[in-house]
């Protein structure tokens, strides 16, 4: 199912109905953006036609004017399910009219049709006037899967099948060829034979007769099967590509140092990486605009890099599955924006089930380096479907990477690591550290964050305090508050593969006490697994259970006094220090 | 309709009691006021009498097994219930008894308000819940934190004497800390009772006392906490004065003869002494008070508690309007007191109240001592033995037989004037003891 090779073009298949096209509009966007009058195409089904990716990917790979190519293969049946029956317009080819993309009907089992098609299509594409939608009718004379034809399921008849049949482009092709004498019927013979020959000795590499099957049987020869324990291998790369990186720690940076707002230094940062590495393009909501963003965070780099500062149309699961298809490429480095976590929901697909997994589903050995940015907005008022922390989701999902900073010169250092590196990484901001100001290096922005190194924020005895981004100032306001003498833990990384074990292990045989402390909804809550991993890794070193301060059940409402009974902070913090103090035995 | 019969607070402020033995049987019928149990506190095992009549459906805890105040420790049936009726039941409560002889392991129940303060933003961990219901556990389950146990299997050290100061008494890092700093400043090598058996350690027996430096550790029994937590209390907090009297007795001791002459009971000096005390305090009734927070107590009747010495520990069941009993109803009652306290029999309403006690080491030729207060009590008399010393009485040295007293005192509530006119009182009964019999 999983197939890529890129070498010959093929950029992967998909299993997600719909699900590769935004990949393959990034293909595209690559191929231009690199001046080549390459392009892409994206076969997929009639039922493909009705799922938001493809749609959101014909608006804005037209609005882009990008050399792709939407190539429907109209079967008439989505598994059994007639094309007319889920749809009011079963000429699929229509679908371009609105976003303003020419379009062919063909017949898909004409080769010589499809192929004239194909030739008006590229010359189109390759003019640079944008994406073409080709509709080809065909036929699959068997089930969606497997060796019986459709009748046998019983949504169509065998006499429909036998009149397609009757159009089987092989047949028809030597017909054809035949008939304007470029073949004879011994010829068209001698390559159907050929051609199962071939198949039958590839086939023969793979499979031997089964000793414990029925007689005739085969399978699988055994020692093709890959060892079990290659089943995690790929899920993110090697990091070699951060081999030699300079890194730099704020605590003992001796340079000049400027003092400066903590979202000056996000853009500042991305400023500095563009000028210096011309693959890195910018893409969300607004980035282009608004004086960087709804928040700053790409101020200026618009006026400096106008091609390479994109503002999305709102589409995420697009524009999403278009970052992942340039990472794929290769030649560009993308970074695209949530404006708010939230929407991560609405590109669940590309985020998780294409760019997560896009490494070790084909096999381990290809690149996915791209950047998502995003601020948790908790207190900000937006409300339910604004303020969630991601990093729970994206913690206990396979293939990301995710950095979270606390400071301004962490920002820096975390962002030049992330964009170094050849996975996935998500970087989480937060709006309450947007306006803090900090001092960061005055000249050196090319610095990286160690990889895989948490902060030790203060040093104590009593209870390790482990938290990321802005409750990491709260943790520590609560922890001069109560006077409890804890060692608090700002983990900068915070995914599976990047965290700084050996920091907090460290830590906790020497306190025995654990707190988590994050600031949003419980459920989605990223202390879950880690405080799970804890308790394997150092049971026989915690005095009490681990704990957690997190937010409620609910999103965070709109309601300002909602919002704040629904999120933790320093309050929360106090709370569960004095409760740890209790179960030390202390008392209150 | 099935209910549950809960353990009781025998003892204001007790967290926990024991259940000492079960007085009724599955099957059994019972009345309201038919003993269900005897439960053990710190510091008496008490009947407990039914509440509610019914027919006994189950027993949630075997004798022996320590449960907190409020737990429930009986199923009750009426007329047509069934033990099929009991599993429902106890899973409605959040408890499940996988038998009626097994004890129950108390399920974290956790109370609402605990919730509601820990869900919306602390996440309270799940087993400080269970904990702090099921303090100790039943049938001896003993909890320690991963860590304590570590340091412990360590150290070699056994921890099943140890009570923890964690929630629900969970033994935590600090207090094997401590318990191993001790044994290092007894700078004595710890002899290991190994968690398991090893070639090179041979297990010693499971019953064994664990041995820690050169003495012997002897859990605490709930009375001695109870000794040790109160006169802590008493010494720290309460302000003691102290008078001392010495009174010739030489009357007293010739009319104890006589009325033991004839008396169908045995009076000793200590029931005049009671009835000195009482006798007095009818005198001087403005020293019959205790301090409470907010206001003086005074008492409408004369309560003695009379201290009584049993192999477990000091008890002291109260005498009741000492001031209407006759010397041998004084007597015939201490003495009836003092073998039930032996016993560990008192009722738990023997042993509260009272503004005044006596305390009496005569008997072991003590001459003279000095006792902390029993609070709330005021008073304290000490009783030391009779001696025959020289006494000069209008410049003349005499022979005579003397008892000293010592009165301790909370000058919260009494004053030095207002005791020493009650000691005076109290003296003049002693030396002239036909006054007591009037």
């Amino acid at each position: 199912m999983h197939l890529q090779w890129f070498e010959a073009g093929a950029l992967g298949t998909n299993a997600i109905v719909g699900g590769g096209v935004p990949l393959g509009a990034g293909n595209a966007w690559a191929q231009k953006a690199a001046k080549t009058d390459d392009l892409t195409v994206s076969y997929f089904g009639d039922g493909a036609v009705n799922i938001g990716s493809v749609l959101e990917t014909l608006n804005l790979a037209s609005a882009w004017k990008l050399p792709l190519c939407f190539f429907i293969e109209n079967n008439l049946y989505a598994v059994s399910t007639p094309v007319a029956e889920v749809t009011a317009e079963p000429r699929l080819s229509a679908r371009a009219l609105g976003f303003n993309i020419p379009a062919w009907r063909v017949d898909g089992m004409n080769p010589l049709a499809v192929h004239l098609a194909m030739k008006k299509a590229e010359e189109h594409m390759r003019s640079g006037s944008g994406p073409v939608v080709i509709e080809a009718e065909v036929y699959r004379f068997f089930h969606q899967n497997g060796a019986y034809p459709g009748s046998a399921f019983g949504y169509r008849t065998k006499e429909e099948e036998a009149k397609w049949r009757a159009r089987d482009p092989l047949g028809r092709m030597a017909s054809e060829l035949k008939k304007i004498g470029l073949i004879d019927e011994a010829g068209i013979q001698s390559i159907r034979v050929q051609a199962q020959a071939a198949m039958n000795a590839a086939v023969a590499e793979l499979v031997e007769g089964d000793p414990d099957g029925k007689p005739g049987s085969r399978r699988i020869q055994p020692q093709l099967w890959p060892a079990a324990g290659f089943s995690d291998v790929g899920v993110r790369g090697d990091l070699s590509e951060l081999r030699g990186a300079r890194t730099q720690e704020e605590w003992d940076f001796t340079g000049p140092t400027t003092q400066g707002k903590f979202i000056d230094a996000v853009a500042a940062v991305m400023a500095r990486r563009m000028s210096v590495d011309d693959r890195i393009v910018v893409l969300g909501e607004d980035v282009h605009r608004l004086k960087g963003g709804t928040n700053g965070a790409t101020k200026g780099l618009s006026d400096m890099y106008p091609d390479r500062v994109l503002g999305t149309p709102i589409s995420e699961n697009a524009f999403a599955g278009l970052s992942g298809g340039i990472a794929l490429d290769g030649r560009f480095r993308p970074v695209f924006e949530f404006m708010y976590p939230d929407f991560l929901w609405v590109a669940a697909d590309q985020v998780f089930n294409q760019i997560g997994k896009a490494r070790h589903m084909f096999g381990g050995d290809n690149p996915v380096p791209v950047v998502l940015r995003t601020k948790i907005a908790m207190g900000s008022g937006y409300g339910s479907q604004h303020l969630m922390d991601p990093a729970g989701i994206f913690a206990t999902s396979p293939g990301w990477r995710i950095v979270a900073p606390s400071t301004p010169h962490d920002y820096i250092g975390l962002m030049n690591a992330a964009l170094a590196i050849d996975d996935p990484v998500l970087v989480i901001e937060h709006v309450d550290l947007y306006a803090q100001s900090g001092t960061y290096p005055a000249d050196d922005l090319d610095y990286q964050t160690p990889f895989g190194k948490a902060a030790i924020r203060r040093v104590g005895n009593d209870v390790t305090v482990i938290s990321y981004l802005s409750m990491v100032h709260h943790a520590l306001e609560a922890i001069e508050q109560t006077g409890v003498d804890a060692e608090l833990i700002d983990l900068r990384w915070l995914d599976r593969a990047s965290i700084d074990w050996d920091t907090i292990g460290e830590s906790v045989r020497k306190t025995n006490s654990v707190l988590i402390v994050e600031q949003g909804a419980m459920g989605t809550s990223y202390g879950g697994w880690l405080s799970d991993e804890i308790q394997r890794r150092f049971f026989d070193w915690l005095d009490r259970p681990v704990a957690r301060v997190t937010g409620g059940e609910a999103s965070p409402s709109i309601s300002k006094v909602l919002e704040r009974a629904a999120i933790a902070r320093t309050e929360e913090v106090v709370t569960a220090l004095q409760a740890a103090r209790v179960d030390f035995g202390g008392g209150n | 309709m099935v209910s549950i019969v809960r353990m009781p607070e025998v003892f204001a402020g007790s967290t926990e009691a024991a259940l000492s033995s079960w007085l009724v049987e599955v099957g059994d019928r019972i009345e309201v006021g038919r003993p269900l149990a005897e439960i053990e506190t710190e510091k008496a095992i008490v009947e407990y009498a039914a509440e509610t009549s019914g027919i006994v459906g189950r027993t949630l805890i075997a004798p022996g097994d320590s449960t907190n105040i409020g737990d429930p420790i009986l199923v009750l049936l009426e007329d047509g219930d069934g033990d099929s009726d009991i599993e429902p039941f106890l899973a409605e409560l959040g408890l499940s008894a996988p038998s009626s002889e097994t004890s129950l392991v108390a399920p974290p129940v956790p109370t609402a308000g605990s919730l509601a303060q820990g869900a919306s933003a602390v996440e309270i961990p799940p087993g400080e819940v269970a904990l702090s219901i099921d303090s100790r556990g039943s049938a001896g389950r003993h909890f320690a934190s991963p860590i304590a146990r570590r340091i412990a299997r360590d150290a070699g050290l056994d921890l099943s004497p140890v009570r923890g100061t964690g929630p629900g008494g969970r033994i935590t890092r600090r207090d094997v800390e401590a318990l191993v700093a001790a044994n290092l400043v007894a700078a004595k090598p710890i002899p290991a009772v190994p968690a398991a058996p090893t070639a090179e350690r041979p297990v010693q027996a499971a019953t064994s006392a664990p041995v820690i430096g050169e003495y012997e550790e002897i859990p605490h029994s709930g009375m001695r906490r109870a000794i040790a937590r109160r006169l802590t209390e008493s010494k720290s907090t309460v302000p003691h004065f102290y008078l001392a009297a010495e009174c010739r007795v030489d009357e007293l001791f010739a009319l104890r003869a006589r009325i033991n002459e004839t008396s169908p009971v045995r009076i000793s000096v200590n029931d005049f002494v009671v009835k000195a005390a009482a006798a007095a305090f009818v005198e001087v009734p403005e020293a019959n008070v205790t301090w409470a927070d907010t206001a003086m107590r005074k008492y409408r009747t004369v309560d003695i508690s009379v201290a009584v010495a049993t192999e477990a520990g000091l008890v002291t069941p109260v005498l009741r309007a000492v001031e209407t009993l006759s010397l041998s109803a004084i007597s015939s009652r201490i003495a009836e007191l003092a073998t039930r306290a032996r016993d560990r029999r008192l009722r738990q309403d023997e042993l509260e109240g009272g503004s005044f006690s006596v305390t009496n080491l005569g008997m072991y030729g003590t001459v003279e001592f000095s006792a902390i207060l029993n609070p709330p009590q005021s008073g304290i008399l000490a009783v030391g033995t009779a001696t025959q010393q020289p006494v000069v009485t209008d410049g003349e040295v005499n022979v005579a037989t003397v008892m000293r007293f010592t009165l301790s005192v909370d000058h919260r509530a009494v004053d030095g004037a207002l005791a020493a006119t009650w000691l005076s009182a109290f003296s003049r009964r002693i030396e002239n003891p036909l006054s007591m019999l009037v």
